[in-house]
Formats: structure tokens, C-alpha cells, sequence
């Protein structure tokens, strides 16, 4: 019982308690971080598993430093950016009404400055071109800014101030079923002690905080004239500043827990989750180059704010005198001891009565009474029609879950709309009409966000209930799939507002718009499964600490190919964004087949699927065969005449990277024990030759036939022109390419891979024309259509024989066919 | 109607499970006995297919528990040794869901949830979030889950573990009844008292191998001739003292 205080028991004192919580809180988020990264090889139970990835930690440590870097570079320009503008308003003010202007003669003030006032000089003087007439203002007396830039850097050090408390508060250790303190309490100490503890192990290990202030701090020392003592000021600031916010937290949430029973205070944190990044956005966005909205809110800080934490910490670094700094910061402490003071008693008046947490039974106390069943059957009618039991569920479960709601749907809108709100004068949404694609990214950034935090975390949302969906029977395919439909269209919802705010501003619409508005529509389904697909492999919905659910590695890799899609938006042609949007769906597929291969074996820790060829593999090994025969070829390149490839090297180039590809690939599926190999050849063999002579024979036809409409049509001018006369030689090694090397190869990887692993999903007439489009794709624009013919005829080919040697004849047939032609063409044009 | 053979599971270098070789007939109510952790739970979760058997194979009515994972569900009712249920929902709701994923319409399975919900005295917590039932609740909305669908086989990991006399022998009577209308049932307990009063035949397993296997009388007076069920599992089982000094002792 907390009452027993006066009896401090001798065995454990205040500061080495202290002591021991902080290392306890610190070993806590040590292994938190460690264990991410450490169980993708540490443990010799995982052997079995194939999944971890090993590069994990580089991704992690790419990450880190990419952080810090912008966490400073945001902190250094919102400093610049905030003094500037209060410099350039001081100036006009001081041009509107001199006599206002304090110090109208810059000389003035700098004879009592501190050493390294450079700076203000040349923020003056690059602005000055602006404006010539405008007189900068000199620094305050005793201190190294003018007054305009103190009122700017406290409203930002306020700010910054709010968003550490904002971030603190909202952090979601207040929605954990268990609370520490419970656990704590029973530890022998006094109250008091234990209070003090406790802010002091949670000031020290809120990096958050630290994270949201100290650079900040730092920022404004150095801009002020300190040099190496920088940081040191900004630690200084920072300790009080910890303190007091942790002491905030601990009233906060120890009154929030005694008093509110576990579910209100989980829909309180979810508002408090949405409020809580305003400050810290507002922070950044002060970083972007003409913020005049914030500008304008900095210089409108009332004076009072000067007399707050943030308002006496900057003055203490903006003194030229040490002593004067040393006042304003004892000034500041001693604020915020009085109210760090004032909390410990509220904390400890709150205790009085014990620590036990409310409502552990929170839907007893919820039930409406005698409403024992609530009108859902009769509202649901229509639900049930258009909703699956699995979709009826997840939206049940994201309407009751305030927090879920408030991370996937209401967040993304907030980010977006105080970005655009900060940036009324650029106006993305009224130039949309003629440039749309940056609003077209924006639309489906937010949908591309939705997803993350829906269909992404679709296995963590059933979590240890995962078992529900094992005991009945319906494959998990399919309840996944329905999940993943029901999450694009309600990310959908976002592009489409927004494309239809758009069209309503500017009462107008043009080609490009409906273009962009087309690729971001087809983006949301396909990034729906990516999401649902990478989140199969990125959770784990069996681990009890939520924080490691996620697999940080498929997060990146699920943002790499969003922003990857990006480029789908804002590529010039209709072919690329055609390509890159094709593309991006057979990585969707390939990624959902290999997720569905999973299925069986989410629940074991060491059973992995046995292999098989899949679509996945059959993407790399394209992708493989083109990068090395680009790499061959640079590095035949300086043996060359000219510096231009022969055709014998381009034989070369083209030859190595096909056979270097089918023995990697041999050598993985050895070494996997993949059974379902495409073969070369079969038992029936003649026959199987006999229909890929007919296939090719087909497909050569179509491709005559092509040759000449697009000839006396002159669909590809420019083609027809551009072409030489080649001589013999050249014309044999192009022959050789195209008639031996071609077949064996282009047949393995797009034929044996990628169609033998699109089967296994799409079945054989899907797999048919899906990877004829995919050949086709890889081929320049002029010869798409003839090429996608001959891919529909080496699949059908291949799916009727099994065998890759009856479509490399057809290949063959093919490309011998077309050389021909070309070779008659261009001697009749000679 | 449940069969295994030689089912094997493998952790790393630990073998959980270690060529179970079982036959369950129609109707029987057969016990699975064993101390803590003899691999009871891994081998109802392979039987589930929530574990991939590392060799062998297990079939229930003929049907093959990893290949046929779909239909073998839809003839089984499983009740987990630690149910646990989606937060933000009720249990009526949770109940109705897993009807309806059976294939239930949807007012069919809310009228069946009623009716189960009632019959294990589960009524007045139909309305609470099922996360916060407590331990004897919660197993009990999970055997709701699992008879929901009536099957006509129930697999149940230690189904009166966590409950309350009272709650036990209502959990106890249910079962009972199920078998009565010739139900196979597959459970694992070890509680000996339960297994006497409620299991025809019993199989015992240690550390992964099943040691004993025949029906109750049989096993008794085979093993210790007019001994209890508990002499004969403390006769058939390692004590783990004893197993640590044997390998003392053998290893020089």
C-alpha cells in the first residue's frame, strides 16, 4: 500500500532506484531495438525457415542515418527559416514607421555582440537583393538577435516544446492492457520516491523528446553565436525540459488510468494520436522555404509566451552575457521545478487511494441495459449482401476501434490537408487540371498510407485470433483476398475525392488529368495486394509485443515500390506509365503467389513451403538476364571499334547472360530441391516438334502479315528510315541471336518461369495472354503487336506439350521468319 | 475416423513429436494423456493444420489433414488450448462470424450462436468483448466455436483447463452429450479424473512418444494390476528428476 511511506525501509534507496529503473527502461528499449534485427539469425529454431531476410540490419542502419540527417537539416532550416522572415518583417516594419524600429543603425548593436555574428549579416545581405530599400535590424541590446528573431525562435522552441509533450502523451503505452505502475507499486518505496522515479526514468528515456527539442535547441545556440558549447547549451535546456514533460505524462496518464475504464481511454488516445503530430508538422513544415503562414503565426506571438520554458530558453541563448544567460536559465528551471512541484503533489494526492486501474471488465460497464441485442441484424441486410462475413467483420472492428480508424483513415487526411493548408499559395489542387501530377502522386500517396496501416498489417489485425480462421473451412487465400478487395476500395475513396475536389475547383478536366487520375486508379488494387502480400511475410501475428509484429524490411520494401509507382505518375509517355503499371502488377502477382505458397505455414515457426518454380523467380531471372547482358556488354565495350558493339559481341553479350541466368537459376532450384522444373524435352517428342513447327509457322504469319501492313501503312516512319544496309557478316551473328540463342533462352525464362509460375495462379488462359503481354512489354514499341502473337503461340505451345524444346521451334520458326524478311526488305530497298 | 501415421514433428534438433502411430474409431471418446509439454498441443495443431507434420500424415474421415485442409475443417470442431478472441468484439458476434464462415446463413448462425450461447450459460457475457472474459469464458465461447457447426468430429485441447468446478462439469456434460449423439472426440487433458469419467480408450504420451494406448480397464490391469489411472501414468511417464539422473549416471 502506498499509505505505509513514512516507514522508508532501509534496504533501497531513492537514487539507486532511480538507478535501476532508468537501466531497466533503457535494457528494455535496447532489446526492443535489438530483437527486431537479432531473431532474423540468431535463433537456431528459425533454421527452417527460408524468410528472414539477412540484409536487414543495413536496411535499418540506411535508415537511422537517412533520420538524423533530415532530423537536422529540418531542425537547421526551420531555425534559418523562422529568423529570416522575423529579419524581413522587423525591416519592413522599421521602413513603414522608423520610429518603431528600435535600433535603427545595425553598427550599433554589434559592437556589443558576441563573436561569430556573421551570420545575421549574410541572411541580411542575400535578402537585400529582394529588397534594397529595406534597413535590417541590429541585435537587441544584450542579446546576439534582433527582437524579431527572439519572438520567432520562441514561438519555435515553444513548439517544439508541444511536440515532445504532444508525442509524449500520445505514446501507446496508455493503451497496454498491463500498467507498470501496478507492478511498481509493489516494489518497497516510499510513494514519493517511487513518483520521483518514475519521471526521472522517464525524462531519461524519452528519446522522442529529446529527439523533438534538443536539435532545435542546439540549432538556435549555434545561430547565436556559440560554437563548440552549442550542444552543451542545448542539453542544459533539454534535462529541465525532459523532466517536466515526463512529469506531465505521469499525472496525465496515471489520473487517465485510475480514472477511465481501458476502451474510453483508447478512443481518447486515438484523438489524442491525430492532435498529436500538429506541433511537430508545424515544426517542419517551418523548415520548407517560404512559409509565410507560420512566419506570419511566429511573428504574431503574443509576449507573454516570452515568460514560458520556451520564451526563458531562448533568451538564455540569445544572451551576450553569460550571466544573463545564467539568470534566464535559472529562471526557466525554476519555472519548471515549481511545476514539475505541482505535479508530484497531484500525483501523489492522485495515489492516495492505491494504484488500480478501472474497468478491467470495460464492456460491462458499456452494455446498454436492457438492450441485449443491438439492431444489427436488422441494419445489416444490405451488409450482407455486399460484404463477405470477413469484410462485415473488419469493418465492424474499424468502426469500434478508434485508434485503428484514426491510424488508417483519419491520419493520412490530416497529414495531407495541413500540408496543402500550409501551402495555400502554390494551390496543388486549382493547377491539377494542367499539371496533374503532382496531385496524382499526393492521391496516391494517401491511398498508398491507407494501405499500410489496413491491408499491410490484414494478418496482424487477427493476430493470436489467427487460430479462428484455421478451425473453419475456407482457405486463407480467400479470406485474405476479400480482405485485400474491401481495403482498395476504401482507399480508393481517397483518390477519387480528391480527383472530383479537383475537377470541381478548376469546372474544367483535360487528357492529361483523366491519365494521371487512370494510373493512380489502377495503382490502389495493385498496391492493395502488394500490401496484403508483403504484410504475409512483414508480420507476425503470433508475437505478443505489438512493436514487433512488423517486420521493418517489407515495410521498406512496400514504400521502395510505392514510390517506385510514383514514377508511373509523372513518366511522359503513355507507353512508359502502360509498362510501369503492367509491371508493377506481375510484381503484385508474384508477390501474392508467393505469399499463398505461405499459407499453410503461418502458424510454424519452422515448416517453410517446399519450392517451386514461381512467377517471383521468373521476374528475377528477367531482370537478370537483361542487367548482365548490359554488363557484358560494358564490359566488351573498350575492345570494340569505335567504341561500338560488333554484332559478334552483342552475340556474346546476349549468349553469356542467358547462359549465366539458366545456371544460376539450375543452381538455385538444385540447391532448393525444387521438383516442378520446366524440361527441355519428353516423351512424345515428334509430335511435340510437329506443333511448335505449326506454332511458329502461325506466328509468322501474323507477323508477315504485320511486317507489310505496317509498311505500306507507315505506322513507324522513323523505324523504316533509320535503317542501314547490314553486311553478311552481321547479318549471320543477328541470325544466330535471333534463330539459336534467342529460342533457347527467351523460351526458358518467359515460357519455363514466368508462364509455368503465372499457371499456378491465373490458370492456363490467363497465364497465356498475361505472360504475352509480359514478353511483349520487354520489346520495343515497333514490334509489340507481332511479339505478343508469338508469346500467345509459345504458350500454347508450351502449355499443350510441356516441353521447352517444341516453343523454342516456334521461337525459332519465328525470328527466322522476320530476319528473312528484313533481309529480302532492306536488299530490295538497296 | 481420426488416423495417424508415424507423425513426426521436429523443432531444430528438438523432436516434439516422435512417429505417433493412432486410430481413433467413429464414435469413440478417446483420451489424450500426457505431462506438460509431451507434445499433446503440437500434435491437435497438426491434426488442425496449423502445424505442418515434419514426416507422416494425419487423416480424419478419410481425408488428408494438410492436403484436404478445407473439407477436413468443415467435419471437425476444434477448441485451442488458449482461445483467444479479436478485440472490439463480442462474443455473440465472434460466434456468428465463425457460423458464418462455416457456410451459415447469416440469421441461421445467429440463431445457433443464441442457442449455444444459452446452453453454456454464456448469455449474460454474450454482449461483452470476448478479450475481456475471463479464462473459463473464454474456453467456454470456444467449444461454442467449435460445436457451432455441429460436427462430427471434436478435437479439444485441454478443454477444462483455467475453469471452475461448476464450469468444468457443465464443460464435461457437453461433451458428454456430443458423445451420446456419436460424435468422435479427440481430447487432451492431463487430468486424470476427467479422462476416467469421460474417455472409452486413452493413449498417454512422453516426451513425444506415445508410451501407452488401449482402453482404460485394459491399460490398469495391464500395467498395475488393480492400480489408479494416476499409477499407471506415473508409471508409464519420465519423471524429469529421475531422467536428469539417469544421464547423470550414464554419462562418465
Amino acid at each position: 500500500m502506498i499509505g505505509t511511506s513514512e516507514t522508508t525501509p532501509p534496504g533501497v534507496g531513492g537514487l539507486r532506484a532511480a538507478r535501476l529503473l532508468v537501466r531497466l527502461r533503457l535494457r528494455q528499449q535496447v532489446n526492443r531495438i535489438v530483437s527486431v534485427y537479432r531473431h532474423r539469425w540468431g535463433r537456431k529454431t528459425r533454421t527452417g525457415t527460408a524468410r528472414k531476410m539477412r540484409a536487414g540490419w543495413l536496411i535499418g542502419l540506411w535508415v537511422g542515418v537517412s533520420m538524423v540527417i533530415a532530423i537536422g537539416q529540418i531542425s537547421y532550416n526551420s531555425v534559418v527559416n523562422v529568423e529570416r522572415a522575423m529579419r524581413v518583417a522587423e525591416a519592413r516594419a522599421s521602413l513603414q514607421h522608423p520610429t518603431v524600429a528600435r535600433n535603427p543603425d545595425p553598427d550599433a548593436g554589434r559592437a556589443t555582440r558576441a563573436p561569430a555574428s556573421g551570420n545575421p549579416e549574410r541572411i541580411g545581405g542575400r535578402s537585400a537583393r529582394a529588397a534594397p530599400a529595406l534597413r535590417y535590424p541590429g541585435p537587441a541590446p544584450g542579446y546576439a538577435w534582433p527582437t524579431g528573431a527572439i519572438r520567432g525562435a520562441t514561438f519555435l522552441a515553444s513548439l517544439a516544446i508541444l511536440a515532445a509533450l504532444f508525442l509524449t502523451l500520445a505514446s501507446r503505452e496508455i493503451v497496454r492492457t498491463e500498467w507498470e505502475l501496478e507492478w511498481l507499486v509493489t516494489m518497497p518505496l516510499a510513494a514519493t520516491t517511487l513518483i520521483a522515479c518514475r519521471i526521472a526514468e522517464r525524462a531519461f528515456t524519452n528519446f522522442g523528446a529529446m529527439i523533438a527539442m534538443t536539435p532545435i535547441l542546439g540549432v538556435m545556440a549555434w545561430r547565436c553565436g556559440h560554437t563548440w558549447t552549442a550542444p552543451l547549451y542545448a542539453i542544459a535546456l533539454t534535462i529541465p525540459l525532459l523532466l517536466f514533460v515526463a512529469s506531465v505524462h505521469t499525472l496525465v496518464d496515471t489520473g487517465l488510468r485510475l480514472a477511465l475504464a481501458p476502451s474510453r481511454l483508447r478512443n481518447l488516445h486515438a484523438v489524442v494520436s491525430i492532435l498529436s503530430p500538429l506541433p511537430l508538422l508545424l515544426v517542419i513544415s517551418a523548415s520548407l522555404p517560404d512559409n509565410l503562414l507560420v512566419a506570419g503565426w511566429a511573428g504574431a506571438t503574443p509576449d507573454w509566451v516570452a515568460w514560458l520554458p520556451g520564451g526563458l530558453a531562448v533568451r538564455a541563448l540569445a544572451a551576450t552575457d553569460v550571466g544573463a544567460a545564467a539568470q534566464w536559465f535559472g529562471l526557466m528551471t525554476g519555472e519548471l521545478v515549481g511545476l514539475i512541484a505541482a505535479s508530484f503533489l497531484l500525483i501523489e494526492r492522485q495515489m492516495r487511494r492505491g494504484v488500480v486501474a478501472v474497468g478491467v471488465r470495460e464492456a460491462a460497464v458499456r452494455r446498454p441495459a436492457g438492450a441485449a441485442h443491438p439492431a444489427v441484424p436488422a441494419a445489416g441486410g444490405l451488409a450482407a449482401r455486399l460484404f463477405s462475413p470477413v469484410q462485415r467483420r473488419e469493418l465492424r472492428l474499424l468502426s469500434r476501434d478508434h485508434s485503428f480508424m484514426a491510424q488508417t483513415l483519419v491520419l493520412p487526411l490530416i497529414t495531407v490537408g495541413v500540408q496543402i493548408f500550409l501551402n495555400v499559395h502554390t494551390n496543388i489542387l486549382a493547377t491539377a487540371i494542367d499539371r496533374p501530377a503532382n496531385l496524382a502522386a499526393i492521391a496516391f500517396g494517401l491511398a498508398a498510407y491507407t494501405l499500410l496501416y489496413s491491408a499491410f498489417q490484414t494478418l496482424n489485425t487477427e493476430g493470436q485470433a489467427l487460430w479462428i480462421l484455421y478451425s473453419v473451412p475456407q482457405p486463407l487465400e480467400s479470406v485474405l483476398r476479400s480482405k485485400a478487395k474491401l481495403w482498395a476500395v476504401l482507399a480508393i475513396a481517397y483518390p477519387l475525392a480528391i480527383f472530383a475536389i479537383a475537377i470541381v475547383l478548376a469546372r474544367d478536366i483535360s487528357l492529361p488529368f483523366v491519365g494521371a487520375a487512370v494510373v493512380v486508379g489502377a495503382g490502389v488494387p495493385i498496391f492493395s495486394v502488394i500490401a496484403t502480400a508483403l504484410g504475409v511475410f512483414g508480420c507476425d501475428p503470433l508475437e505478443q509485443d505489438v512493436q514487433k509484429r512488423v517486420r521493418p524490411t517489407y515495410l521498406y520494401i512496400y514504400m521502395l515500390l510505392a514510390s517506385f509507382y510514383a514514377y508511373a505518375i509523372y513518366a511522359s509517355s503513355m507507353w512508359q506509365r502502360a509498362a510501369l503499371v503492367v509491371l508493377t502488377g506481375l510484381v503484385a502477382l508474384a508477390l501474392w503467389q508467393k505469399a499463398r505458397d505461405r499459407f499453410p505455414y503461418l502458424l510454424d515457426p519452422t515448416a517453410s513451403p517446399p519450392a517451386r518454380v514461381s512467377l517471383a523467380d521468373g521476374l528475377i531471372a528477367a531482370l537478370m538476364f537483361f542487367v548482365l547482358q548490359a554488363l557484358i556488354g560494358l564490359v566488351e565495350r573498350p575492345f570494340g571499334n569505335g567504341h561500338t558493339m560488333t554484332p559478334a559481341m552483342v552475340w556474346i553479350a546476349y549468349s553469356g547472360a542467358g547462359a549465366i541466368t539458366y545456371g544460376v537459376m539450375r543452381l538455385t532450384y538444385w540447391r532448393a530441391g525444387t521438383t516442378d522444373l520446366p524440361r527441355l524435352i519428353g516423351p512424345g517428342l515428334a509430335r511435340a516438334a510437329l506443333l511448335g513447327v505449326a506454332g511458329g509457322l502461325a506466328a509468322a504469319i501474323f507477323g508477315f502479315a504485320y511486317v507489310m501492313a505496317a509498311r505500306s501503312f507507315e505506322w513507324f516512319p522513323a523505324f523504316r528510315q533509320s535503317t542501314a544496309t547490314p553486311d553478311l557478316a552481321t547479318m549471320l551473328w543477328l541470325g544466330a541471336l535471333a534463330v539459336v540463342a534467342a529460342p533457347i533462352f527467351e523460351e526458358f525464362i518467359f515460357r519455363g518461369l514466368i508462364f509455368g509460375g503465372m499457371r499456378r495462379t491465373l490458370g492456363t488462359a490467363g497465364a497465356v495472354l498475361a505472360s504475352a503481354a509480359i514478353f511483349a512489354i520487354v520489346h520495343p514499341p515497333v514490334s509489340v503487336v507481332p511479339v505478343f502473337v508469338l508469346g500467345l503461340c509459345t504458350a500454347v505451345v508450351y502449355a499443350r506439350t510441356r516441353m521447352l524444346a517444341a516453343s523454342m521451334i516456334t521461337h525459332a520458326l519465328y525470328n527466322a521468319a522476320v530476319i528473312a524478311l528484313q533481309w529480302n526488305v532492306l536488299q530490295h530497298a538497296v | 475416423m481420426i488416423e495417424l501415421h508415424q507423425v513426426t514433428k521436429v523443432y531444430g534438433e528438438f523432436t516434439a513429436v516422435r512417429a505417433l502411430e493412432l486410430t481413433v474409431d467413429k464414435g469413440e471418446v478417446f483420451g489424450f494423456l500426457g505431462p506438460n509439454g509431451a507434445g499433446k498441443t503440437t500434435t491437435i495443431r497438426m491434426m488442425m493444420g496449423i502445424l505442418v507434420p515434419s514426416a507422416g500424415s494425419i487423416v480424419i474421415d478419410g481425408l488428408d489433414c494438410q492436403l484436404d485442409r478445407v473439407a477436413v475443417k468443415q467435419r471437425v470442431g476444434y477448441l485451442p488450448d488458449n482461445p483467444v478472441f479479436y478485440d472490439y468484439l463480442r462474443g455473440r458476434e465472434i460466434l456468428a462470424f465463425v457460423g458464418e464462415m462455416h457456410g451459415q446463413p447469416r440469421e441461421e448462425a445467429q440463431k445457433r450462436a443464441a442457442a449455444l450461447l444459452a446452453e453454456l450459460a454464456l448469455e449474460d457475457a454474450a454482449e461483452e468483448f470476448a478479450v475481456n472474459y475471463s479464462t473459463g469464458m473464454k474456453k467456454k465461447l470456444g467449444l461454442a466455436c467449435a460445436l457451432i457447426h455441429d460436427p462430427d468430429v471434436l478435437i479439444l485441447d485441454e478443454p477444462t483447463n483455467g475453469l471452475d468446478p461448476r464450469a468444468s462439469r457443465h464443460v464435461q456434460e457437453r461433451i458428454r452429450l456430443s458423445a451420446a449423439h456419436g460424435k468422435t472426440i479427440f481430447l487432451s487433458t492431463h487430468l486424470l479424473d476427467m479422462a476416467e469419467r469421460l474417455c472409452g480408450r486413452v493413449g498417454i504420451i512422453d516426451q513425444g512418444a506415445l508410451v501407452a494406448v488401449g482402453p482404460l480397464k485394459e491399460l490398469q490391469d495391464k500395467l498395475v494390476p488393480g492400480g489408479s489411472l494416476e499409477e499407471v501414468f506415473l508409471k508409464v511417464t519420465h519423471d524429469d528428476a529421475e531422467v536428469g539422473n539417469g544421464v547423470m549416471s550414464t554419462v562418465p
